[in-house]
């Protein structure tokens, strides 16, 4: 303390001699040249908002900006990189090119590269790719993103070095093939996690979210199928996960407090094979949870416990809480969403975005209106309800009446 | 490391007293205030109870940092605090180099990144001269040395 104390008075002796001149409003007319004399670390940070193609061209300005880029710990290719990002698509930039000109880049950068983007359109698995990995192994990358273009999924399989980058906090990955090697011990300052499209083993999954302990959000898209999704992460906050699965066990995630879990489109999952898991031992294991977002397979998948239609554990952080592609005229999905509703006391907002499959008259309100503590409940906080898709059935109105009947506050029914 | 005073007080709103380089204070909520790391470690250091001196900041400068300090920690919401500081980032370029200069030394990183994002957008897609003039910046290349530079960058120039 007693260092950055010292600092802090070294900084403002200069800084004042500095206000000092500038006082002198002459000097100070809004032409004169200020901005060349800003600390280097507000310059790197102005040179980070920039786009690649800006930022190098700052170069040409004067002799003070020669090099400042150069050592800007951040280098991003992404579509401002070219001029045009269908350059590349329509052929009239070679892929080859396209390459030469990142390596050429990279040749005039100094010092290290904290975090590395390339993800431009029509980008291609292509070798050069591998070496700048390697180079990038050397260079202290602690952010990463590699991004192939969905129109040429190339599965680009990455190589040993990516797995020797250990200072990584970020890693956002689009169409790889992710295979560490046997030795691999994990990343232990993993911070985030965005795979989309990626290639693993399903297997190995469990094992490498467990061997990054400070893992906080985790997004898998379209990435291959986990037949258990098994969660073991003390400091996960944020799961996003759309792809197909089996079952899912939150094993040890006492932190996390936004979930989303979409089947993904590769069609309709075979529920023969899908394990029902307790709606209770799910919610149980969830103690912080804030934001959720569900489709109907979850929904139906989920045992409702017939004795109280309510969990045992309530919900009281739950703020919102969405479902997607719900049926009213189903019971199995109506009655764990009213599950959900009816144990989230402190529920803000609710969304609902309704799937109208044939109506042949049936109304689960009905069915479970009967039991008997079926009004016991208030959501004294809800504040929103969205529902999309609706188309004014029989069971779509009971529900309405029903939400108004227990929230006190609601301001806006929008359909 | 927070006092035992402040977490005892925790209940009542404590107000720090900041004092800028022109010896005008401003009172400003802990909760606000300690959105700086540099008033943090200050008020750590056992300043809290008197006058935190900035000597680095002017009134002026530090008018606007205290107003910005408190809309966030008001609770606004995203939306709100976004158009709200679209507002206060929109000065004339000698206010934008003070607050710059005023949120690096207090270390106020979200505030910092704003006003670079600004800085950013008004150089992006601009010509080399137009940034040159607007701000303020001589050219001190020779035609030659200007010539390689373009040679050297010659993708980003074309």
């Amino acid at each position: 303390m007693a260092t950055r104390y010292l600092l802090d008075w070294w900084v403002c002796l200069q800084f004042q001699d500095g206000n000092y001149c500038c006082s002198n409003k002459a000097v100070h007319s809004s032409t004169s040249d200020r901005i060349s004399d800003l600390p280097s670390n507000v310059i790197e940070n102005i040179l980070m908002c920039l786009p690649i193609r800006d930022a190098v061209r700052i170069t040409i300005l004067s002799k003070t900006w020669r090099h400042r880029w150069a050592d800007v710990p951040q280098v991003v290719f992404d579509d401002t990189f070219l001029r045009n990002s269908r350059e590349v698509i329509e052929g009239s930039t070679t892929h080859e090119l396209l390459m030469k000109t990142v390596y050429e880049v990279l040749l005039l950068h100094f010092g290290p590269i904290h975090k590395f983007v390339l993800s431009i359109s029509g980008l291609k698995s292509c070798p050069e790719i591998d070496r700048l990995i390697l180079f990038l192994s050397t260079k202290g990358i602690q952010d990463f993103t590699l991004d192939f273009s969905s129109e040429y999924p190339a599965y680009h399989k990455l190589p040993s070095y990516l797995f020797t980058c250990l200072q990584l906090r970020y890693l956002k990955l689009c169409s790889c093939i992710f295979k560490p090697p046997p030795s691999f011990n994990g990343f232990s300052k993993l911070i985030s996690i965005q795979f989309q499209g990626v290639h693993f083993d399903a297997e190995f999954l469990k094992d490498f979210i467990s061997n990054c302990p400070l893992l906080e959000r985790l997004k898998l898209h379209s990435c291959v199928e986990i037949s258990c999704l098994e969660i073991n992460a003390p400091n996960l906050k944020l799961l996003h996960y759309i792809s197909a699965y089996k079952c899912i066990c939150f094993k040890n995630a006492p932190l996390l407090a936004e979930l989303s879990i979409y089947e993904s489109s590769f069609g309709e999952p075979d529920s023969d094979k899908r394990k029902l898991f307790n709606l209770i031992e799910v919610f149980s294991c969830l103690p912080a949870i804030e934001y959720l977002s569900v489709d109907y397979y979850f929904l139906k998948d989920l045992a409702v416990p017939d004795s109280s239609m309510r969990l045992q554990t309530t919900l009281n952080h739950l703020k919102f809480l969405k479902m997607l592609e719900l049926s009213y005229a189903e019971v199995e999905e109506v009655s764990p969403a009213l599950c959900l509703i009816r144990s989230s006391p402190n529920l803000q907002k609710l969304e609902i975005r309704m799937y109208c499959r044939h109506n042949d008259g049936r109304n689960p309100f009905l069915q479970l209106s009967e039991w008997d503590g079926f009004l016991d409940f208030s959501l004294n906080q809800l504040q929103e309800v969205k529902l999309q898709g609706f188309h004014g059935t029989r069971p779509e109105l009971e529900f309405v009446k029903l939400l108004l009947a227990k929230s006190s506050a609601l301001k806006s029914d929008a359909y | 490391m927070a006092s035992s005073e402040s977490t005892t007080t925790s209940t009542t709103t404590k107000v720090l007293r900041l004092k800028s380089s022109d010896n005008e204070i401003f009172g400003v909520e802990e909760k606000a205030a300690l959105q700086s790391e540099t008033i943090k470690s200050l008020a750590e250091d056992g300043y809290s109870e008197d006058v935190i001196p900035l000597f680095n900041v002017e009134k002026k400068t530090l008018a606007k940092i205290v107003e910005w300090l408190n809309k966030h920690a008001s609770g606004s919401s995203k939306e709100e605090l976004k158009r709200w500081d679209a507002d206060f980032v929109d000065v004339d370029k000698d206010v934008l180099y003070d607050l710059l200069l005023a949120s690096n030394y207090l270390n106020i990183e979200v505030l910092l990144h704003q006003l670079a994002q600004k800085v950013a957008d008004m150089i992006k897609g601009k010509k080399p001269e137009e940034i040159r003039q607007l701000f303020g910046i001589k050219n001190d290349f020779t035609p030659e040395e200007e010539a390689e530079i373009r040679r050297e960058n010659a993708w980003a120039f074309e």
